[in-house]
């Protein structure tokens, strides 16, 4: 529980907090009551906040009523859950969580450290001296700091470019806050996975379909992609470039090469011709190795692509303007396809 | 290796591990580590556990194997194979190796052999064979007291970003000469125990100074700021901003007297934002420590057992208490100077005790136990008939 005063405005913004739902308890609402026309803007606001999150992937915060703010939510999650579809959950949570962070980069700081160490369990310390060029208003440790950055490609995001001293990573408020988007996201998506829906009035299920009609999936990513040699990513053309010239394709760039064919669907034979022109070509050993990543072998599990950034770590990243934003060398094709044949409907 | 060599290897060995066995370092949570051990048939046997130090030492006596290795991390059944053990944590470790330095004596006592046509020299190995221009070159590194100071230099910067950016207390770390080409520095029960491979690589990064953006010293590519000065590092400045700072005024002519910002200033506005990059990230590159990714993201490695032998050197896995003084071709000699007779194929020069042996070519010679044992373990030499 957080351990300073909320106000209806606060809880207006953070719907998520328990002390929204005992808010809400204490009013003792069914939905029976709630379907009523004196709280049709309620039902208004919830369909919206949907909506929203379906259009323009952002729910707006309304702050002019707190009220109708804090009760919406519940009946949004609602009207989410009974819709029963799992993009719908991730896209509405997705869309709440950053509602939340547009509240929080202006919060009190003091609110702010509450919510991280309550809700987040992230030890928040308000910072007072300036330590940098800049200022920064928190710290908090380097692995709190890790585990949630790392989810970022950015390199602004990385370890190396933030104020690191004793243990502590400093951040100001609008980096701390997108730091835990996700978790706010996981906080929002997990209250709808518990959530069972009660029995609704008819109003609510006529909303439902009409969300769920505008609603439509993402698109699909097929598991074979055909992709010609020419479209691969640079890191693996140059693993490939190596291994042509005969000469020794370091650890990382074999497993890159490996999984990376693995993973567009190559067989192991076709895998298999490519190591035979290196200069230490073992063919038992090779088969193995490429049986053991394809997940044939020994775990039985199918290695995935290394990451761009664990590509980086290893030194075996080249990097060009194609490569765009991708974080995995198997976006490389499948992202540009999926742009093009955006461009072409 | 010849049969006979590799029985007298074992047999050293054995010698060896009976009189000092209480200096095998135990780990910490032994019961949920992996061990695992190469023979002198180089056969590796893997996936062990103990119950405790006491059935570990025995093991090690019994087989006095030519390396001994443990787990970094600890899991739930140490002894079942990989994905089946259940992973828990792990220490944090950081692997120097001498030969990724570039130093200069690197040159006068590596050596290189072709494995298609035979051909060896002393020196750097080649990428391609210049005479069958095959590709199949095995390498011999010897470290000598040089490249080793330059792995110690690494380990230093390494402690020194470990204790004042991650402030890890000093007396946490510990810090072993591997018995060969460099240091291993281990950090148990931090927070970084559970810490997944992704993190484990962005903390690689950090400690060897990749990916720095000119953007975290306060410039973009867009930058023509009249206070610029205020934006750049001043030496004090904590974390990576004060290790450029420093670097480059280390750099800078100690004439001169000028302060950091103003030595970062007039760079950028000499040279403008793309070679101020290439220049800070060499600046980060040279700044950070030098160590082997692999070793610190791969949470299943095995490592060498603190207080074994090194197979191919006859030195000591040696714990150092004071990184600064320590001189591993003293510190970490096991073996005594018994005269040994053996007939050496084609070593470098190399100093073991202060004392400097060869370059030997094709000769029966007799040499002290521990020098001995170092040509041997790398093939090198073989016992006298």
């Amino acid at each position: 529980m957080i351990s300073i005063d909320l106000g209806q405005e606060d809880l207006a913004k953070y719907p998520f907090l328990d002390e929204a739902g005992d808010y809400i308890k204490a009013r003792d609402l069914s939905l029976v009551d709630i379907s009523q026309p004196d709280f049709n803007r309620v039902i208004r606001r919830a369909r919206q906040r949907v909506l929203q999150a379906i259009r323009s992937r952002e729910v707006s915060g309304e702050m002019d009523t707190p009220e109708i703010e804090i009760l919406s939510f519940p009946i949004a999650l609602i009207l989410v859950k009974a819709a029963n579809l799992d993009h719908l959950i991730s896209r509405y949570s997705h869309a709440e969580a950053i509602r939340v962070e547009k509240f929080l980069e202006d919060e009190r700081e003091d609110l702010i450290v509450e919510i991280f160490r309550n809700i987040l369990k992230i030890n928040v310390i308000l910072v007072t001296s300036k330590i940098s060029f800049s200022k920064h208003n928190y710290k908090i440790s380097i692995i709190d700091y890790l585990r949630r950055a790392t989810r970022f490609h950015e390199l602004q995001w990385k370890l190396i470019n933030r104020t690191v001293d004793d243990g502590n990573v400093y951040l100001k408020s609008n980096e701390l806050i997108r730091l835990i988007r996700q978790e706010i996201e996981s906080k929002i998506q997990d209250k709808l996975k518990e959530m069972v829906v009660p029995q609704l009035p008819q109003s609510f299920i006529k909303t439902i379909q009409e969300l769920s009609i505008l609603s439509p999936p993402p698109p699909k990513l097929t598991g074979k992609v055909n992709i010609s040699p020419d479209k691969y990513p640079p890191c693996v053309k140059a693993a490939l470039d190596l291994l042509k010239k005969g000469e020794n394709l370091p650890h990382y760039g074999r497993f890159l090469l490996t999984t990376y064919l693995v993973n567009i669907g190559e067989s192991v034979d076709e895998i298999m011709s490519l190591y035979s022109r290196s200069p230490d070509f073992n063919e038992r050993i090779t088969k193995y190795q490429v049986e053991h990543i394809a997940g044939l072998k020994g775990g039985r599990v199918k290695y995935t692509c290394p990451s761009c950034r664990t590509l980086i770590t290893h030194g075996f990243c080249f990097k060009t303007k194609e490569c765009n934003k991708i974080r995995n060398p198997l976006q490389f094709g499948v992202k540009t396809n999926l742009k093009s044949n955006k461009k072409r409907k | 290796m010849d049969k006979k060599t590799s029985i007298f290897l074992k047999k050293k060995f054995k010698e060896y591990y009976f009189r000092h066995i209480e200096a095998i370092e135990s780990p910490s949570r032994i019961k949920e580590r992996e061990f695992g051990y190469m023979t002198f048939d180089r056969i590796m046997i893997r996936h062990i556990s103990f119950q405790n130090s006491g059935d570990m030492q025995a093991r090690i006596l019994k087989e006095s194997p030519n390396s001994v290795y443990y787990s970094t991390s600890f899991y739930e059944e140490p002894s079942l194979p990989m994905h089946e053990k259940g992973w828990k944590g792990g220490d944090f470790t950081f692997d120097i190796d001498a030969d990724t330095l570039s130093s200069p004596c690197r040159k006068d006592h590596d050596k290189w052999i072709c494995r298609i046509c035979g051909m060896q020299q002393v020196g750097i190995k080649p990428k391609k064979c210049p005479s069958c221009k095959g590709t199949r070159i095995h390498e011999i590194n010897i470290a000598c007291g040089i490249c080793l100071d330059d792995a110690k230099n690494e380990a230093i910067k390494l402690q020194d970003i470990l204790i004042n950016d991650f402030g890890i207390q000093k007396a946490n770390i510990d810090t072993f000469f591997s018995g060969s080409m460099g240091y291993h520095l281990s950090i148990a029960n931090s927070d970084f125990a559970e810490a997944n491979q992704a993190v484990r690589s962005d903390i690689v990064d950090y400690v060897s100074g990749q990916a720095f953006l000119p953007e975290s010293l306060g410039v973009s590519r867009k930058s023509s700021y009249e206070n610029m000065i205020d934006r750049f590092p001043s030496e004090s400045e904590k974390g990576w901003r004060g290790r450029i700072a420093r670097y480059l005024k280390d750099q800078q002519n100690r004439e001169k007297h000028m302060d950091t910002q103003m030595i970062l200033t007039e760079l950028f506005q000499k040279v403008g934002y793309r070679k101020f990059k290439l220049a800070i990230e060499e600046a980060a590159k040279k700044s950070g420590a030098t160590i082997d990714p692999a070793v610190t993201t791969d949470i299943h490695r095995i490592l060498r057992l603190p207080g074994t032998l090194h197979g191919k050197t006859g030195l000591l896995k040696k714990r150092c208490k004071n990184l600064e003084n320590f001189s591993p071709l003293d510190d970490a000699i096991a073996f005594g100077s018994d005269p040994i007779k053996v007939i050496v194929d084609d070593s470098p020069q190399f100093s073991l005790m202060e004392e400097q042996f060869g370059p030997f070519k094709s000769e029966s010679i007799e040499l002290p136990m521990m020098a001995a044992i170092y040509l041997l373990g790398q093939d090198m030499a073989k016992v006298d008939e």
